[in-house]
């Protein structure tokens, strides 16, 4: 469904004096995702993932290599392509607060994407707003609310609402649950992965947090300097994974049982 | 109740400003354009109580339908700036490139000159009258609010949820509608009324130097400029109008910092 | 080192007295790491705030806060001014929110140390720079650098060497990895570590976070809404909790549960009274769930 094909992207810092500083956030970067699978993007900030994350919805241009959903090319300049690539292709941001309009009412967030397209009466529109609503745990009456009287892990569930209004396809989650109270991160992956059952979504889970990822992913790509050093078709294999790199975020998880503690302090320290 | 006390008053004295413009005809003694050259240069009295000026006529009545020169003159300019600044500066923020460049060019341009000048060099070359004093002014004041919407909007158009209508295909002048207006009107309306004192007291300059109101019109700049020959004489004559100009931008910027404290504090 | 004793904490907002942290009590002997578990509304940042004794005005306290026997409620600005940065020190979430954008980093480390010592600006950078080094920041040309210009996990690895430049009794910090990568969070809570070897700092932690805590507390609290649900010694509480509350928190951590069967909130009775289950070991009663 997903193919990344040798894609990179360059950035150019541009200084007043003295040279440009180039910095390759992505290397030939390829992998694919089918449908209804989630796949991981595990890395430490400056990784490329988050750069990943933007080419893929759309936000920045690959300065070589192809990204093909669904055999359309995402570079594509046919406007029908073009709509069909944003009504399956959504994202759910990192930051629940900063993410809808502050002035706007619950259900004018979620219809916002409908608008575009789905061709629905205002009846129609409505109800489907509902649904939606009672789909992600919320009830129906949030729909008349404003974002700040809802708490972070019901408004991160609104822009979740908002993801799937247009029955999309793929949805990327940037970081999306590291804000979030341990116990409401939970709640929110358990819905995701209800969602997945139910829908048949794909996900894109872009994080750094390797805890999540076992309980939660299906595929696993480890990133480092802009390319996919280790890549796991089974999760339950993190454990085993070989590259230094991924060895180095093994060991860099904090565990809460004494004897794991004592025993990654030892590795640590070697 | 407290905090507020300085919104309470200037915006109660601003109501009396704005009913004594409304209310002109039938608060003012006499008809302001009646001339009575036999009772002119009068003192204060009974039947004028402000006294007459050097044509006979009501000075405090001429004051009173100044207000609603003023006023009137001020609230249109505050709404075609508003109009003008708003669009060129959602369409140089928002759109940016060349169409930014352009606009912002001629704008640092146009603000290199100062305002009064500005609107002294326009009149001039139109002509005085109303008409003109209105577009020459108009002309002068959409310019620095446009640069303020422009840089608002560039910052508002980096928010998450304006990238997130952009990328699911929310056409462009609905996300200014949505998105960026509701967060720009308000800064720039409060903008706009602390600005008016400004305007007013242009208009009382452009007025003064006789290429503003054209007589008999009441406004206050033209009547200290009448009463200049008899500053030794009557020196109220000058003063009443003067001072009139001075409370009332006074108060309008009273009332617009008031406003904006209490602004920021609800934020 | 740091006894809280009974402390209550009530806000004045607009829709009036709201208590934020409720009777609160709890010691941290003198070279040991007291670590808060809570979620965000429990009341942990409050009690840090309370510790320094940040924004007086607009909070009510009830109890007492102690520091080495010192009353820290019964203070007056000029005394808390020479406590916090001196004896008590503290590190923030958000390191970039810390720092005066316009001011470099060697600035920032000198003001701090000349606000409690007298030294001559070249002795002070020679401090600065000596400390840096301690923390394995050794770039010559970092005191000459901006804020902006280093990174979250850089910059906080600053705040900790200018926070423990004036060798403070206590040191705070409230969540102080949590905006940071996995490998970079372990970086730091290795340098917290090695602060309290080498200088028996005492330190509390805070953090929503229970691996960070487990990696760095000797004992735990477990917070929410402003009240505690379990105290005790670290090793207890992770291996055998006995609140629902604190099950719920290390389930979600632990590494072979599945997804379905963990649980994903707790809305349970937090009136129940606290016990003393054993020598320094408190845990709050809760109705018997059948």
């Amino acid at each position: 469904m997903l193919k990344i094909q040798q894609v990179s992207k360059t950035y150019r810092k541009k200084r007043l004096f003295g040279e440009h500083e180039t910095i390759e956030a992505v290397k030939n970067m390829s992998f694919t995702l089918k449908q209804g699978v989630c796949l991981a993007i595990v890395g430490e900030s400056g990784s490329g993932k988050t750069t990943l994350g933007k080419l893929i919805i759309g936000m920045e241009k690959p300065d070589s290599g192809i990204i093909q959903f669904d055999h359309i090319n995402l570079a594509t300049t046919c406007k029908e392509e073009k709509k069909q690539l944003q009504k399956n292709i959504q994202i759910v941001f990192q930051d629940c607060h900063s993410a809808v309009n502050p002035k706007m009412k619950i259900r004018d967030i979620i219809a916002e994407p409908m608008n575009c397209h789905l061709q629905l009466t205002k009846q129609q529109q409505l109800e489907k707003i509902k649904e939606l609503l009672v789909q992600v745990g919320l009830s129906e009456r949030d729909a008349q609310k404003y974002p700040h009287q809802l708490s972070g892990g019901q408004l991160q569930r609104v822009t979740i609402a908002r993801a799937i209004a247009t029955d999309p396809k793929l949805i990327i989650l940037d970081e999306s649950i590291n804000s979030l109270d341990i116990l409401v991160q939970i709640s929110i992956l358990k819905l995701l992965k209800k969602l997945q059952q139910e829908r048949g979504f794909s996900y894109l889970f872009i994080t750094h947090d390797l805890h999540a990822v076992s309980l939660f992913a299906d595929e696993v790509a480890v990133v480092d300097q802009g390319e996919v050093v280790e890549f796991l078709h089974d999760v339950s294999q993190i454990p085993c994974m070989t590259h230094p790199i991924s060895q180095r975020l093994l060991a860099s998880r904090l565990p809460i049982n004494r004897q794991e503690i004592s025993s990654l302090q030892g590795e640590q320290v070697s | 109740m407290k905090k507020h006390l300085s919104l309470i008053i200037s915006s109660l004295l601003v109501l009396v400003l704005v009913v004594m413009a409304l209310f002109a005809p039938w608060l003012a003694p006499h008809d302001p354009y009646t001339t009575d050259i036999a009772n002119k240069l009068q003192g204060f009295s009974m039947q004028y109580p402000l006294g007459t000026d050097h044509l006979g006529r009501c000075v405090l009545s001429r004051l009173l339908y100044g207000t609603r020169t003023s006023l009137l003159l001020a609230s249109g300019v505050l709404f075609i700036t508003l109009i003008i600044s708003i669009i060129v500066g959602c369409l140089a923020g928002y759109i940016g490139g060349l169409v930014d460049l352009v606009l912002m060019r001629i704008c640092d341009v146009l603000l290199s000159i100062p305002d009064f000048i500005f609107a002294l060099v326009i009149v001039g070359a139109l002509g005085g009258g109303i008409k003109n004093m209105f577009v020459a002014i108009s002309f002068v004041s959409w310019v620095g609010f446009a640069r303020i919407i422009r840089n608002m909007v560039r910052s508002l158009k980096e928010s998450t949820y304006v990238q997130y209508a952009r990328l699911t295909g929310v056409p462009k002048r609905k996300i200014i509608r949505r998105h960026i207006l509701p967060f720009v009107f308000p800064q720039i309306f409060l903008l706009k009324l602390i600005g008016l004192g400004s305007t007013i007291l242009l208009i009382s300059e452009l007025s003064f130097l006789g290429l503003g109101v054209t007589a008999p019109m009441a406004e206050w700049g033209m009547m200290i400029n009448d009463s200049k020959t008899y500053l030794m004489s009557e020196p109220t004559l000058m003063f009443i109008p003067g001072i009139m100009i001075s409370l009332t931008v006074l108060i309008f910027n009273w009332f617009g910092d008031a406003l904006r404290t209490a602004m920021d504090a609800k934020i | 080192m740091l006894e809280i004793r009974d402390l209550s904490i009530t806000l004045q907002t607009a829709q009036g007295p709201k208590k934020v942290v409720q009777h609160v009590d709890f010691q941290i002997p003198t070279g040991t790491t007291l670590g808060i578990v809570g979620e965000s509304g429990s009341g942990k940042t409050m009690l840090c705030y309370a510790i320094l004794q940040l924004f007086r005005e607009s909070r009510h306290y009830g109890g007492d806060i102690l520091l080495e026997g010192r009353s820290l409620l019964g203070m007056d600005e000029q005394q808390l001014r020479c406590l916090r940065g001196n004896d008590v020190a503290c590190i923030l979430q958000n390191p970039m929110a810390m720092f005066n954008p316009i001011i470099t980093i060697g600035k920032h480390m000198v003001e701090t140390l000349q606000a409690h010592r007298s030294l001559s600006k070249k002795q002070a950078l020679h401090i600065a720079t000596e400390q840096l080094a301690f923390f394995q920041l050794t770039d010559s040309r970092l005191l000459k650098k901006y804020p902006h210009e280093l990174s979250g996990g850089m910059l906080q690895r600053v705040m900790i060497a200018m926070a423990m430049s004036l060798r403070p009794k206590l040191l705070l910090a409230d969540e102080p990895t949590t905006a940071l990568d996995t490998m970079t969070q372990l970086k730091i809570l290795e340098e917290l570590s090695h602060c309290q070897q080498q200088y028996q700092t005492t330190m509390l932690i805070v953090s929503h976070d229970l691996g960070v805590i487990a990696r760095m507390a000797d004992q735990i609290v477990v917070m929410r809404r402003g009240k505690i649900m379990e105290y005790g010694p670290a090793e207890r509480i992770l291996q055998n909790p006995v609140h629902s509350y604190t099950k719920a928190l290390v389930a979600a951590k632990r590494k072979d549960d599945q997804l379905e069967k963990l649980v994903d909130s707790w809305s349970g009775d937090t009136n129940g009274i606290l016990y003393e289950l054993d020598t320094n070991y408190w845990v709050r009663q809760e109705e018997s769930r059948c």
